[in-house]
């Protein structure tokens, strides 16, 4: 019952486009915002934040350039944290809760498609639905007027399993009669203190202005999230919804591009920093390279298919970064937003997390934007070698060629693994569903991470990438993987489609509930085996011991 | 210069519709809504109908501008010619019984006011007893019931494993949430967390009162509660997730007699052993070295939990396993790891299992398997589900796996056995509904509603099925109504045109 209408539900956001026609304001000045009618000045020297590309409540928001620190006298750790300024809208129609059928033909049949907007009902639902800093309460809460206009005041604590500290959050809601505006600080509450009287100086300086820049956004319309199964259109129909798709998140990625940063375009990105722009060029370079290496390496998949070009969002450290991610919900159906976020993480290009996390998410997306089906359909082991590997491989400065290392944390890991028996052969690893792979714990998971990384690496860029038996294997694999996944398609196309009929007694729902439990299982492994089957038919026990020795001998292992 | 002026003191943030207030004893509270005083309880005058609320269930109320009833007998009128009228047995004027009346209503106002206000964290009360420190949003009767139990549990706990409690210990800070809601937002845990036990300094007990299921409270509070207990073994000690979480869920399983005052541990927990019969349909069995050795698993919960019952419950593992448990944090040649918190020590997986093996007098493979056979056919072929609550959790989970007819079973057997879950009697209904039987499940909505007047998916789904016998009005009022009561369920948005057009056979949830 449950799961046939959260199929046929599409939870979609309020469809509030934020074009802001703002002024972003530097240190100490005043920001304007003429579509909501406002203006605040912010405290002096903090940065005006971007905004995620899915982010339709926050009107702006700002960081603190002063990092705060706290120290848990129970562990010794010492936390660090810069205060936040958020101001969100609340727009009283689109507050609303609504719900909607709406009946339609398509292809000859009728369709009816369920909407339930569940907007944010007020502020403290706001709080409620994005909140993940730890446990907190409203501690105190007053009225107040500011020049003829109500405002409600919050204060509400963060005590118990707070992230990083305990914390405080102020408040201080004006009430309009079309729309809300949340003006909202969180601190350390230990330098709440040191930092409450720029933060009354913030919310004392609100003002309403004539709304100037085209009224209240989503006041009267709203953009309705269609969900659409992209994967029955043609490569054609697919790219000009992607073009469109990518138009509308440049343009707004661009819109809402706060004062202090710079922009460029590369070939297939749109780049948008807040660093210094020799990083910014190398970071998308390290982008460029990447993306160069997969269409070479993997011409095949998908080769008709237009991959959209991201738009590459460099903040400058990671207290940015942080604070670009906090406070919405990035949550959408449908095809997902082409943006991609890295920071300067001050750890250096070629060892950087924050590079590693960009490969790794670029290779994701390039996958998905080529060939979905198939990028569903690869096993977790392939997927986990593969991030793994690009994780760890930088674009080098002169030939801008990716450049393969092998990490050596991960071949330290393997090593303990097979010294201590438990190693898998690669013959055996390929082979392991999802289920197995993942194991009943945390060890048995990082076990097999550290596995499948060394096995693609070895494949991908280590001495298999040389052997003349294996250089072609990780291709081989995908296309075999790929052709399995159409037969077996076409292979229930064609099959009975008469709907079973429903259990009569105990008994027999048992074995349908039996059946069924295993079925996604059973399904994943028959994929495993076949592709296996079909990629290594010929292949004798003996190859494979010989190819295992060469692997391990690269490890240091026997 | 600006102007900031204080406008409006505590308690006028929003003005209400009515100023009527109803509390359950339960802890809900119903207000911006007109009420009235009806046989045999508190009607609330929702905007599509009436809804009764026994007395029974009526913790306090207000009803504004509630006024004494005319003269009714004749001495009364006679006594009302004179200026006078009846107050606490005595006659007086009425105007001074009108100032004494008005004096009290502000009085009670204001202390129905201050119990609903204790639903909130910033005004939650504060108790001490012997072993805690407990800070609370439940209603009083509902904090003295765990308050009760908890204290109970500590001292069965410290008696049947031996323990001292160090004299400097203090009261183990306590946090016991109105609801679930509230558990996660002040608790900080997370969904899907039902109760935690912050092992590390400062210590901190966080649980909730589930008003539809208060023995699963009373589960989550003893499993919870053994957590901290588990500590006194040794202060500076981390018990690893096995036996920790299957110890906790051993004594999960505890009734308190509040009338002989005895609490009973180490009871069957079916909602767990439902979980193992699932697996057991599945043909998922746990090997005793993969549960006992491994780090963390899920299955430390129930099939862990399954292990301590069998080998607690027979004379010839009891005391071993006892001992087990106790040589971890303190038994010589222990490998102890040093957990990078809070000053404290654990073990391994694998220690455990090597710990395990020579505490229970497991010497070779064989001995393994033996024990680990017993335990499956233990499993297997000894432990049923029979309580109602056991059936009541075996019915959800058959229907949440497509097994309705089991489900339906199920769920009679449960009912036929005591159960009075109002939850319970709307899954039957809902099943019921789905094949036709529209009668027998208007009457166990009804049956439900009598118990629990404000739950609003049982109007929501009654309605369904009056729609489909005919009665179309009836049928819109229930869906209109069930808005009424519960205004944040998004699925009661959906009008009559929106529900008739998408078909009512399969009535949308929460």
């Amino acid at each position: 019952m449950r799961s046939r209408w959260s199929s046929l539900l599409a939870s979609v956001l309020p469809g509030l486009l934020v074009l802001l026609l703002a002024s972003a304001a530097g240190a100490g000045e005043v920001y304007e915002n003429p579509n909501f009618g406002i203006k605040l000045r912010p405290p002096k020297g903090w940065t005006q934040m971007p905004q995620q590309s899915s982010e339709e409540w926050q009107v702006v928001k700002y960081l603190s350039d002063k990092t705060y620190f706290w120290t848990d006298k129970a562990g010794g750790w010492t936390f660090e944290f810069k205060p936040e300024l958020t101001v969100v809208a609340f727009v009283t129609e689109v507050t609303r809760q609504k719900a909607e059928v709406e009946r339609k033909k398509e292809d000859g049949k009728d369709t009816i498609t369920i909407l339930l907007r569940n907007p944010y009902k007020d502020y403290l639902d706001y709080l409620k639905r994005t909140y993940s800093g730890g446990g907190y309460y409203v501690s105190d809460e007053k009225d107040l007027e500011l020049e003829g206009v109500p405002v409600h005041v919050y204060e509400i604590k963060v005590e118990k399993l707070a992230r990083g500290g305990p914390k405080r959050i102020v408040t201080w809601l004006y009430k309009q009669p079309e729309v809300e505006f949340a003006l909202q600080i969180e601190v350390f509450e230990d330098s709440y203190p040191k930092v409450k009287g720029l933060m009354e100086d913030a919310f004392k300086s609100f003002r309403l202005i004539p709304r100037t820049g085209g009224g209240l956004p989503g006041a009267t319309t709203g953009e309705k999230l269609v969900v659409e199964d992209t994967t029955k259109l043609t490569p054609k129909q697919r790219e000009k919804r992607r073009r469109g798709s990518e138009r509308k998140a440049q343009e707004k990625a661009l819109k809402t591009v706060p004062d202090g940063w710079d922009s460029f375009r590369t070939k297939r990105f749109l780049v948008l920093y807040h660093t210094d722009e020799k990083f910014a060029r190398r970071i998308a370079g390290q982008a460029e390279s990447l993306f160069a290496w997969l269409e070479a390496t993997f011409p095949f998949v998908g080769p008709d298919e237009y991959v959209r070009c991201p738009v590459l969002r460099i903040c400058k450290d990671s207290d940015e970064y942080n604070a670009y991610w906090t406070g919405g919900i990035s949550f959408s159906f449908g095809d997902r937003a082409p943006e991609v976020v890295a920071y300067n993480d001050q750890t250096g290009f070629q060892t950087g997390w924050a590079v590693e996390r960009l490969n790794q998410e670029l290779s994701d997306f390039w996958f998905h934007e080529r060939d979905s089906q198939l990028a569903a359909a690869m096993p977790t082991w392939l997927v986990s070698g593969l991030l793994e590997t690009l994780g760890n491989a930088r674009c080098d400065k002169t030939t801008g060629k990716m450049e393969f290392r092998a990490d050596e944390g991960g071949r330290d890991e393997v090593r303990q693994i097979v010294r201590s028996g438990t190693a898998l052969r690669p013959r055996e690893l390929i082979r392991q569903t999802s289920e197995d792979f993942m194991g009943r714990s945390g060890d048995q998971y990082r076990s097999s991470r550290w596995q499948s990384g060394a096995w693609v690496f070895y494949l991908t860029a280590g001495a298999g990438a040389k052997d003349a038996k294996t250089k072609e294997l990780l291709s081989l694999y995908i296309r075999n993987l790929k052709q399995v996944v159409v037969d077996r398609e076409a292979l229930a196309r064609s099959g009975d489609k008469t709907t079973p009929e429903a259990p009569k007694t105990e008994e027999e729902e048992e074995a349908r509930f039996k059946e069924r439990s295993t079925l996604w299982r059973q399904r994943q492994k028959e994929l495993l085996d076949e592709t296996y089957e079909r990629t290594f038919r010929s292949w004798t026990d003996k190859q494979w011991d010989a190819i295992e020795q060469a692997y391990f001998k690269t490890l240091g292992v026997k | 210069m600006r102007s900031l002026a204080l406008a409006l003191a505590l308690g006028a943030f929003a003005p209400t519709a009515s100023a009527d207030l109803l509390v359950l004893k339960d802890g809900r509270v119903v207000q911006d809504q007109k009420l009235a005083r009806a046989d045999g309880g508190i009607a609330i005058r929702y905007a599509n109908g009436d809804v009764l609320v026994p007395t029974a269930l009526v913790e306090d109320v207000i009803i504004d501008g509630e006024t004494t009833p005319p003269p009714a007998t004749a001495e009364e009128q006679e006594m009302a010619a004179k200026g006078l009228v009846r107050w606490e047995g005595k006659w007086i004027p009425k105007k001074r019984r009108d100032d004494l009346l008005a004096k009290r209503t502000v009085e009670r106002k204001k202390e129905v006011e201050e119990i609903a206000a204790h639903r909130e964290w910033a005004k939650r009360r504060t108790a001490k007893t012997k072993h805690f420190a407990f800070e609370y949003t439940v209603p009083q009767g509902v904090y003295e019931n765990y308050s009760a139990l908890m204290e109970a549990y500590f001292d069965v706990f410290v008696k049947d494993w031996g323990l001292q409690a160090p004299k400097n210990l203090g009261q183990l800070p306590v946090c016991l949430h109105i609801d679930y809601d509230a558990m996660v937002q002040v608790g900080g845990a997370g969904d899907g967390v039902l109760g935690y036990f912050r092992f590390v300094r400062p210590w901190d007990l966080n649980f909730f009162h589930d008003r539809t299921d208060p023995a699963f409270t009373e589960e989550v509070m003893f499993h919870e509660t053994n957590h901290y207990l588990q500590k006194l073994l040794d202060l500076e000690f981390a018990m690893p997730h096995f036996p920790g979480e299957s110890l906790a869920e051993y004594y999960g399983a505890s009734h308190w007699d509040p009338v002989k005052k005895k609490l009973s541990t180490g009871l069957l927990l079916e909602g767990r052993l439902c979980e193992l019969k699932l697996d057991l349909q599945r043909g998922e069995w746990i090997g005793l070295e993969q549960l006992v050795s491994t780090d963390r698993m899920y299955e430390h919960y129930n099939w862990g939990w399954s292990l301590v019952y069998f080998l607690m419950k027979d004379a010839r593992y009891q005391k071993k396993f006892q001992k087990f448990v106790a040589t971890l944090p303190s038994g010589k040649g222990i490998q102890r790891e040093v957990l990078g918190v809070d000053n404290l020590k654990t073990v391994t997986g694998a220690e455990v299992w090597k710990v395990f093996k020579a505490e229970l007098g497991l010497k070779d493979a064989a001995a393994v398997t033996a024990l680990e056979k017993e335990w499956h056919v233990f499993v297997d072929k000894k432990l049923q589900v029979e309580s109602y609550r056991g059936l009541e959790t075996a019915a959800r989970q058959a229907s949440g796996n497509s097994q309705p007819i089991k489900a339906k079973r199920l769920y009679k057997e449960a009912i036929e056995r005591g159960s009075t879950n109002p939850l319970t009697l709307h899954g039957y209904a809902e099943l019921l509904a789905r094949g036709g039987e529209h009668e027998e499940a208007i009457e166990l909505w009804k049956k439900a509603l009598a118990i629990d007047p404000l739950n609003a998916e049982c109007y929501a789904a009654m309605g369904r099925s009056l729609l489909v016998r005919g009665d179309k009005k009836e049928a819109s009022r229930l869906r209109r109504l069930a808005r009424d009561i519960d205004p944040d369920n998004s699925w009661f948005l959906f009008t009559d045109e929106d529900l008739e057009e998408i078909g009512t056979d399969e009535p949308p949830k929460k």
